[in-house]
């Protein structure tokens, strides 16, 4: 048997990685965009929060603060680089999400650097005994979740999401007709990098310890294989992906003990049967699980249509 | 009215019509459309003031359905706005529903109504080509540009095509048209021009182009 509260750490990490690549698939999926830096904002939203809350501000206030700064900095980064295609966005955001790793790093006097940050406010913590937050704060996460899907539903499906469909599929023809592509792209980074930022305040909370090594650009391509996983363009794919992905970390824990190798081989194997998994997918589902598929039955009406 | 533009293999046809669309800058001259100067206004800009291109290769936005690429088209939508999803959804919705109706009128008009869940990745070359002619409607323009409408449609969609255009001409619409075949072009436009290495050699009725010998010559290589 699971213990609970084993399973309340799996979901609440699902919760937290769904939320975190719900931002990146706004970006990726609905708007086509190459964000190779997207653990950047999940760091800015973690430190911001836990270095205003430390500095005494009202917790709901550092979150909201971080949130802010993560999408100003969405939008700082997409100035220069929106205009541009889409491999420079790729390029700066992963440098820039290096950068940012390796100030946190090394500017000590902030956020004492490798020795990373604990002792920080948490939500509601003085009212809600130790052995049950964990449950509280699946609660709010998945509260969370819940409230950022169905926001990101309705603007997805609006004709706000409309234009950044077209877009991502061809933003020539957006701009002939008449959609101003860069304020879409920008609209798109802004709040896919806000979402990140929750997501950060969220992570630093249920694990109540932050240093610079969380955010290393690795996270970054999880939060591409859950959106790639589920299937772009597909919220309840980005959320199944989490899912998957966190079981899959969980299972292979599990087997820690029964393999012969040590835990680092074991890290090591992870990622390597990960990339696997993926090849596979691509080959046989490059639409993901759940995609917005070009169905193959679609594919077929549509090859009869040009032989009738 | 409809405006033929010819002439042969690196002309200039649709470098002008970047040029004209924004998608280029030109490095001297100026462009006026309706008396106002475009040439420096960015494509999305020169859309919005009534000039809208479809594009020589077609360019269905794939992985959308025909009725989402043709409810692309309208300019100025409510809901386009992101605040506006929020503060006014009754209005965005309102406004959905309507271009909804002109939507499914447009396709019904283009033979397209069948197609409407499908998506445009899916649909033949030809009827990619009514699509985007289509798609370019919902702007509701003054004046289309159409780089080579008729290229790879088969004989029975191209006459269908001519007489959407012919029709659209009735209802006081301006077109400039690249052809490649000249006998479609002469047939159809009120004037044509004819360029050649980047430059305007001959314009025109369609008589005079006929006749002219520098047009032969410049499609000939004399």
């Amino acid at each position: 048997m699971i213990p609970i509260d084993y399973l309340i750490t799996i979901i609440l990490f699902a919760s937290i990685y769904a939320i975190f690549s719900l931002g990146l698939n706004l970006e990726w999926g609905y708007t086509g965009l190459l964000n190779f830096g997207h653990v950047a904002f999940l760091a800015i939203g973690a430190y911001a929060t836990v270095l205003l809350s430390l500095k005494g501000v009202p917790l709901v206030l550092s979150v909201v603060s971080g949130i802010i700064l993560a999408g100003l900095f969405g939008f700082l980064l997409g100035i220069p680089t929106l205009r541009l295609r889409a491999d420079y966005l790729a390029i700066v955001t992963i440098g820039f999400s290096e950068i940012l790793r390796l100030f946190l790093l090394n500017e000590e006097w902030l956020t004492r650097g490798p020795f990373g940050l604990h002792g920080f406010p948490r939500p509601l913590s003085l009212y809600i005994p130790y052995k049950d937050y964990n449950l509280f704060l699946l609660i709010l996460v998945l509260a969370t979740l819940f409230l950022i899907y169905i926001i990101l539903s309705v603007m997805v499906n609006s004709p706000w999401g409309r234009v950044l469909k077209s877009i991502r599929e061809d933003e020539d023809v957006a701009s002939a007709l008449g959609k101003n592509v860069f304020s879409y792209k920008i609209q798109s980074l802004v709040i896919g990098s806000a979402i990140s930022g929750l997501a950060g305040a969220f992570l630093a909370f249920y694990i109540q310890y932050i240093n610079p090594r969380l955010f290393v650009p690795m996270e970054t391509f999880y939060a591409w294989i859950i959106v790639v996983l589920g299937g772009s363009a597909n919220n309840k794919g980005t959320i199944l992906g989490a899912i998957i992905l966190q079981i899959f970390f969980s299972g292979t824990r599990f087997m820690e003990s029964s393999v012969p190798l040590s835990s680092h081989q074991m890290g090591a194997l992870r990622i390597m049967v990960i990339g696997l998994l993926l090849i596979i997918l691509m080959m046989y589902k490059p639409e993901g699980l759940l995609g917005q598929e070009v169905s193959r039955q679609l594919m077929a009406a549509a090859l009869m249509w040009k032989n009738a | 009215m409809i405006a033929g533009l010819i002439g042969p293999n690196g002309a200039g046809k649709t470098t002008l019509f970047n040029l004209i669309s924004g998608f280029y800058k030109p490095n001297s001259g100026k462009i006026y459309f309706k008396g106002k100067r475009i040439d420096r206004l960015p494509t999305f800009k020169i859309a919005r003031e009534g000039m809208v291109r479809t594009f020589q290769i077609t360019r269905a936005l794939s992985k959308m359905t025909v009725l989402e690429n043709m409810m692309l088209g309208p300019k100025y939508q409510s809901g386009e706005n992101i605040m506006n999803l929020w503060l006014k959804p009754k209005k965005v919705k309102k406004q959905e529903e309507s271009i909804k109706e002109k939507a499914l009128d447009v396709l019904e008009f283009f033979d397209l109504l069948d197609l409407r869940d499908e998506y445009a990745g899916a649909l033949s070359g030809g009827q990619k080509k009514l699509l985007e002619l289509a798609r370019a409607l919902m702007t509701d323009p003054e004046m289309l540009l159409l780089d080579e409408p008729f290229a790879g449609v088969n004989p029975t969609l191209a006459m269908k095509l001519l007489k959407h255009i012919e029709t659209l001409r009735e209802q006081g619409m301006t077109f400039l048209i690249i052809e490649h075949d000249i006998h479609k072009i002469t047939k159809i436009s009120d004037k044509i021009f004819v360029m050649n290495e980047g430059n305007l050699i001959v314009e025109g009725s369609p008589e005079e182009i006929k006749r002219d010998k520098r047009v032969l010559d410049a499609y000939l290589g004399g």
